[in-house]
């Protein structure tokens, strides 16, 4: 088989395509979470060193960069259960196939670049924690800002999962 | 609401002045304004502040061998002479902790130190001569010293006796020569790296001397460990420590309270907020300790500093947890926390949408309340998540799941399978995003009318309508406008089209008010009219409570699907390993569901008051309230009865 034809094995067959997708949208969001935690895991690290008693505020900003990768879950598991990947599905065409697949990317890259950005919000606000402990109710809330483009994504990728037809 | 504060101002005899501090402090009702001129009571200051140091920091020093209270266990109640009484004693335990941290830490620098040697000796140890005979004599020069591996081949060609020991980066080498070629050799070593080693005061060979040092650590490490465990037996004491430590607390703040009062040499002066509801038992306590004091309450004065005191019935009180974790509103204006219960109530509740996951929320908290007695912050955050819970077990059967598993499927064959839920956000997600959308309108009309009363109460009625209410007129004119989309008689759609295009002509005209020149007028009302955009993002922004109360919904699916269709039916067809599987994978779903509850709450709940700050304080609150900080008993450790 050559390089094309494989290529069109691919494109005409739906249920890989729609797997693409799934992929994606777990896969890259994923990514984007697990940076944006681990970089705020090492601020938290930093400041719960100085003082162990505020761990229980830091863990809270070290946990909101973690939504993107759950929503990317979500939104894998539906195409795939949509496609019939999760076993007993019959066929589905390669057009709904594509139409999966692209409606993976809004959360795939809104999750992967806001999962990051938050990241980086949330390890100044641990910062901030670490000298102002009284303030981190607003350390929360600007990381939440980020978020909202995470969960903005999250409902598009839906809607458009939701509306393809198999 | 926001307590009416009155300013407190006394004049007592100096005598009285412990007493009447200590009177006002037991009931922690009088904030302290800050006199003129201080009295010189500092140093008195800083020896209570140290004694806070000192109990502090040795409490800390006991934490890792102190019996840690349990999450849920309630602070005792201790009645403040108490604490305060148990400070001598407990300083001289503080005396203890610290010579043994001393010991313990001066006792770490000698190992460390021996450490350090016995490492600069290793490379030496093939050295079978004593140390104390490297050394020059009068025709000889005998070095010793490192020298990088990389750098060995430049020294093949130098005249002169070179030994090499071991080492892996740097080999030790002892170089001899006769006096009169050291000053040729000298420049060749200093550019091939060669460092000096010097061995001052050691006898014998290098592996002698490394076994003497480490039998010295092994000694000074038993020592550690013996002072080490008497700190540890000292943690028994940590309980009483750090009620001395709240009690030093409550001496220092009297301490620092009276830097805030004036005086002369017979009288003092103090000043000071109080609740206007406090007023009478403050006087109540004033008079039992004496009767030589003057005391009055007047009214704040235009741009007086009023600290901000929150007062709200039980069902609200803790929703002032969501507002301070914004600001407090500043003194005389709207205290947005009851306006905003109800609302929040309702969001979380839809966030979360998890029937099961409500019952667990709300039970789990109101243990917490019940168990731990929380105070403060704390407390105010489990009484949210006890509302958030019990709202989210109605909100679940109305718009989601049981554990993530769908309504029809638990109400499958009864009457109510085709009732609940009453919108599934998985099936039906535009009339969810609907519903979501109209909730948020309701919220910000809200909004826009209670910053409409804020202005009818200042006497500002052009900015009431213009600012406030003509945006609720357009608002509604444009959704009436597609009311005959609906099936609506075409009148209702005129009718909103005459009101969008009315009130949009009053934002265009007057919104620009403020400017004196009509072009820049227009041209600011034109500006203000652009704001509809900001609307449709607001609107737009409630879409987040569709989307979490899905992602709870969908997660749970998963969960269900991953434990029971995937991994509970591999044990299928074995009856015995259906019964182990059954165990395994109800522990697993169980714990699974647990943990995304939790991560799950803390979505909802940041993002329940995301809406409550930004789409609805920011329409009328004027944050930027100082909080009113008494002269009470601040214990961190204990409860003051």
């Amino acid at each position: 088989m050559r390089f094309y034809d494989f290529l069109v094995s691919i494109g005409s067959n739906g249920q890989i395509l729609a797997g693409i997708g799934a992929v994606l949208a777990t896969l890259v969001a994923g990514i984007g979470s697990a940076l944006g935690v681990g970089r705020a895991g090492q601020a938290g690290a930093a400041v719960v060193a100085e003082d162990p008693d505020k761990f229980g505020s830091v863990l809270v900003l070290q946990l909101l960069p973690g939504t993107q990768g759950i929503y990317g879950l979500l939104i894998g598991f539906v195409i795939a259960s949509k496609a019939g990947l999760l076993g007993g599905g019959s066929a589905i065409t390669a057009a709904a196939g594509l139409q999966l697949l692209f409606a993976s990317l809004p959360i795939a890259f809104g999750g992967l670049l806001s999962a990051i950005a938050q990241g980086k919000v949330a390890a100044s606000g641990i910062a901030m924690v670490g000298k102002r402990p009284e303030e981190s109710g607003k350390a929360i809330i600007f990381a939440v800002m980020v978020e909202t483009y995470a969960v903005l994504a999250l409902l598009f990728s839906f809607l458009m999962v939701n509306g393809v037809a198999v | 609401m926001i307590v009416p504060m009155k300013r407190l101002t006394l004049v007592g005899l100096k005598a009285d002045q412990e007493q009447i501090l200590s009177a006002l402090q037991s009931i922690s009702a009088v904030q302290l304004i800050s006199a003129e001129e201080t009295a010189a009571s500092e140093g008195e200051l800083s020896r209570l502040e140290a004694r806070v140091q000192r109990l502090d920091s040795a409490q800390s020093l006991l934490k890792p061998y102190a019996k840690s209270a349990g999450l849920l266990t309630p602070k005792a109640e201790v009645a403040a002479e108490e604490l305060t009484g148990g400070i001598e004693s407990s300083l001289e335990i503080c005396s203890d902790v610290e010579a043994l941290d001393r010991e313990i830490s001066l006792s770490r620098g000698e190992a460390d130190k021996r450490r350090a040697l016995m490492e600069s000796l290793r490379p030496w140890e093939e050295l079978t001569d004593g140390l104390e005979t490297i050394r020059s004599t009068h025709n000889a020069r005998v070095v010793a010293g490192m020298l990088p591996v990389e750098s060995l081949a430049q020294l093949e060609e130098i005249n002169a006796a070179v030994q090499i020991f071991g080492g892996e980066k740097e080999k030790a080498l002892l170089i001899a020569c006769h006096e009169s070629d050291w000053a040729e050799l000298a420049p060749i070593l200093r550019a091939a790296g060669f460092q000096d080693t010097a061995f001052p005061g050691l006898t014998g060979t290098a592996a002698e001397n490394i076994a003497r040092l480490e039998k010295e650590i092994a000694e000074i490490e038993q020592k550690q460990k013996e002072l080490t465990e008497q700190l540890a037996a000292m943690g028994a004491h940590r309980d009483a420590l750090c009620r001395a430590l709240d009690g030093a607390v409550i001496e220092r703040d009297r301490e620092a309270g009276k830097l805030e009062l004036g005086s002369t040499d017979a009288t003092f002066l103090l000043s000071g907020w109080a609740r206007a509801d406090q007023t009478d038992e403050i006087l109540e306590k004033l008079s039992a300790v004496t009767d030589a004091c003057y005391v009055d309450f007047t009214d704040p004065q235009e741009g007086d500093a009023v600290p901000t005191v929150l007062k709200n019935n039980k069902l609200v009180k803790p929703f002032e947890a969501v507002t301070n974790l914004y600001s407090l509103p500043a003194y005389g204006s709207v205290d947005g926390t009851p306006l905003m219960a109800p609302f929040y109530f309702i969001f979380f509740g839809m966030m979360l949408s998890d029937s099961v996951y409500g019952i667990v929320l709300a039970l789990g908290a109101w243990f917490f309340l019940k168990k731990a007695k929380p105070t403060g912050m704390m407390g105010g955050l489990a009484g949210v998540l006890l509302m958030g819970g019990i709202s989210t077990i109605f909100m679940g059967l109305l718009f989601g799941t049981c554990a993530g598993v769908s309504w029809p499927v638990i109400f499958k064959g009864t009457a109510l399978e085709t009732v609940f839920p009453l919108v599934d956000s998985s099936t039906e997600p535009i009339a969810m995003l609907v519903v979501c959308a109209g909730l948020g309108l309701v919220h910000m009309f809200y909004a826009m009318f209670i910053a409409a009363g804020n202005c009818i109460k200042n006497g500002d009625w052009v900015g009431a309508i213009v600012d406030h209410l003509s945006w609720v007129c357009i608002i509604t004119g444009l959704l009436l406008l597609a009311a005959p989309m609906l099936g609506l008689p075409a009148i209702v759609g005129t009718i909103g089209k005459v009101m969008a295009i009315a009130a949009a002509a009053v934002v265009f005209l007057f919104a620009g008010r403020a400017k004196k020149n009509i072009a820049g007028r227009l041209l600011g009302g034109a500006g203000k009219l652009y704001d509809i955009a900001s609307w449709l993002s607001d609107v737009l922004s409630y879409a987040r409570i569709f989307a979490l109360g899905l992602s709870t919904g969908v997660i749970g699916l998963v969960l269900n699907t991953l434990c029971w269709d995937m991994l509970f039916a591999s044990f299928k067809g074995n009856p015995i390993l259906m019964i182990v599987g059954f165990v395994i994978v109800t522990a697993l779903s169980v714990a699974l569901h647990l943990f995304m509850m939790a991560i799950s709450t803390l979505g909802c709940f940041v993002h329940t008051a995301r809406l409550q700050y930004v789409e609805f304080f920011g329409k009328f609150y004027e944050a930027g309230g100082k909080a009113f900080n008494p002269l009470g008993y601040k214990a961190k450790h204990v409860k003051v009865k």
